[in-house]
């Protein structure tokens, strides 16, 4: 993990996978924010994000307020995220795939390091 | 060049599957346009990749819809998948796939988008944690998720009820049940009784829905009327009041939320289709004839996106829409259309009785009933509060369009999709005019924002700005 981000940010979980459902699986690993996630196949851009344990997926630009998906159906928009250097992609609607590489939105890093640490 | 066909399905869901699938089978050229990347709409996503596909975890409803979708998606079918649309032209449809424009023409064109669920705004329902059931539902489907921390269920409705035992059946337990039902489902199930009698299996499967939660003792708090989510970076607390004035709080780290789902009118807004106030089901919904046809001529709409009926119904009402098609083109008879759509016609008639006992036991409380906070956002958006709205009434706003300029409301990327119903009822309060008639929103295309280059990689890109649409 060579290219872990220089703002290391607190950890959450939101969600874990249910008992027996990544058995018969294929895996593939994105990274988000650098750091490389291992999800299962059809699991969307949206899940990759939640399930690399971050606590804000994004930050709005109207407020700077933080967010998380809401709609999972592309009708909200609270899921925009950078997908291989495109801006504002729908991460619900997109399907993961091997070597994806995904950024949150959520504003300047080292403005993200110190609300975070507040 | 444009390519020519004879049909575009909108949506690749139950009502766009069966649609596609019927006019295939009869020759009609028929392509069908999805957003995701698999074939099955909300209600059976997952089908393909999903944990759940091939099991019945979630219930043999899904397990079939899910096979139907498998055995959609090796069937001859064209569907271009990943892609929204652009704009729509008279009978041309744009769309962007994988970065770039197509555009492709069609003399029919079936919108099939189906529901999204109502939005229920209340104080923090912006927070990060606050998430539709259905929302979570789909997680639950495509990567076999369930909540990883102290959880509540909060709202009205079969999908509730479904979403809180498909979690009893992965082990997950809700921390409580909140019911935000302003309806009696008794009062309802006696006024009904008729369609009641006439659909068994489907009184069953609520019952059975109530006695699966029973039986697990899950808490169930009724006669909610008001709902806070609180927290600082996220949910953390869910403060709920009851009808009797109790007040209470529950740890949540995740809230799910469902007050049952509308119509996804968006593109039939942008198609300046008419719309009209559908009581019953608390929503807007196109205007439609016996075979979905629209105020436009030639565009047709199957499925829940004309008015919720559910995904059993949904095949039914596409191949009403499909067979008039295949009439209007003169590749069946009317006596074969008819022969074709008979027994459809009478399985509908079943489904829209069973559907009025539904609207009748559910009523959306914290939607469409109980007092919306003034600070309770609207416009997620663009960040717009109730109170923000109310105020624009009073400084002279006296509908949709005019309470966006006044107040941003509905300008932000979703343009309007979440906010537009919340927006309609607050307009209507603080006038005094119906919901009918204070109207929608202004759908313009874009449907979806797209870039510069996007736009730029188009099929004649200039000439589109000046078409005339018909």
């Amino acid at each position: 993990m060579n290219d872990r981000p220089l703002h290391a940010t607190p950890q959450r979980v939101w969600f874990r996978r249910a008992d027996g459902t990544g058995t018969a699986a294929s895996w593939l690993t994105v990274t988000v924010d650098g750091v490389p996630v291992r999800v299962r196949e059809g699991d969307s851009v949206a899940a990759a994000v939640l399930l690399a344990g971050n606590k804000v997926y994004r930050r709005t630009l109207v407020g700077n307020r933080p967010r998380n998906p809401f709609c999972w159906m592309g009708v909200c928009f609270d899921c925009l995220v950078e997908i291989d250097g495109v801006a504002n992609r729908q991460g619900c609607l997109v399907a993961a795939r091997e070597g994806m590489r995904i950024c949150r939105q959520t504003g300047l890093p080292e403005l993200e390091a110190m609300q975070e640490n507040d | 060049m444009t390519e020519v066909i004879d049909v575009i399905v909108i949506g690749a869901g139950p009502a766009g599957m069966a649609a596609a699938s019927w006019l295939q089978s009869r020759g009609v050229r028929t392509l069908v346009l999805e957003e995701r990347p698999e074939p099955g709409g909300n209600v059976h996503a997952g089908a393909l990749h999903g944990p759940f596909g091939a099991s019945d975890l979630l219930g043999k409803e899904y397990a079939k819809g899910a096979a139907a979708a498998r055995e959609f998606a090796r069937g001859p079918v064209s569907v271009c998948h990943g892609c929204s649309i652009h704009r729509v032209d008279g009978n041309t449809v744009t769309f962007s796939q994988g970065g770039e424009l197509r555009r492709v023409a069609a003399a029919r064109l079936i919108v099939a988008t189906g529901a999204m669920e109502r939005p229920m705004p209340f104080p923090g329902w912006e927070l990060p944690g606050v998430m539709g059931a259905g929302a979570f539902q789909l997680l639950m489907k495509q990567s076999g998720l369930v909540p990883g921390v102290d959880y509540v269920l909060a709202g009205t409705g079969p999908l509730l009820l479904l979403v809180a035992c498909q979690l009893l059946a992965l082990g997950s337990r809700p921390v409580a049940i909140l019911d935000t039902n302003a309806a009696s489902p008794f009062m309802a199930g006696a006024r009904h009784a008729a369609a009641m009698a006439a659909s068994p299996a489907a009184v069953w499967k609520g019952l059975g829905y109530l006695a699966r939660i029973r039986r697990a003792g899950v808490r169930v708090i009724d006669k909610v009327v008001a709902l806070a989510a609180e927290g600082s970076d996220s949910v953390e607390t869910l403060r709920y009041w009851r009808r009797d004035g109790s007040m209470g709080a529950l740890p949540a780290g995740l809230v799910l939320c469902n007050e049952g789902v509308i119509p996804n009118i968006h593109l039939t807004l942008a198609l300046q289709c008419r719309h009209s106030w559908n009581e019953a089901q608390t929503c807007m919904a196109p205007v439609v004839d016996a075979h979905g046809e629209t105020t436009r001529n030639g565009t047709f709409v199957a499925g829940d996106a004309a008015g919720i009926l559910g995904a059993e119904a949904a095949p039914l009402s596409a191949m009403l829409a499909a067979a008039k098609i295949a009439l209007d083109l003169g590749r069946i008879t009317a006596e074969e259309a008819d022969r074709e759509t008979r027994a459809a016609q009478a399985a509908l008639a079943r489904q829209r009785r069973f559907r009025a006992f539904l609207d009748a036991a559910y009523r959306p409380g914290i939607a469409a009933v109980h007092p919306i906070a003034d600070e309770t956002l609207i416009c997620r958006c663009e960040e717009v509060s109730a109170g923000a709205l109310r105020q624009a009434v009073r400084d002279g706003a006296l509908g949709p369009t005019q309470a966006k300029m006044f107040t941003r409301c509905g300008m932000g990327p979703c343009q309007g999709r979440i906010c537009g119903s919340a927006m309609t009822r607050i307009l209507s309060e603080a006038t005094g005019e119906s919901p009918g008639r204070i109207g929608n929103r202004n759908v313009r295309f874009p449907l979806k924002p797209l870039s510069l280059e996007e736009l730029a990689s188009g099929p004649d890109a200039e000439q589109a700005d000046h078409e005339i649409i018909s």
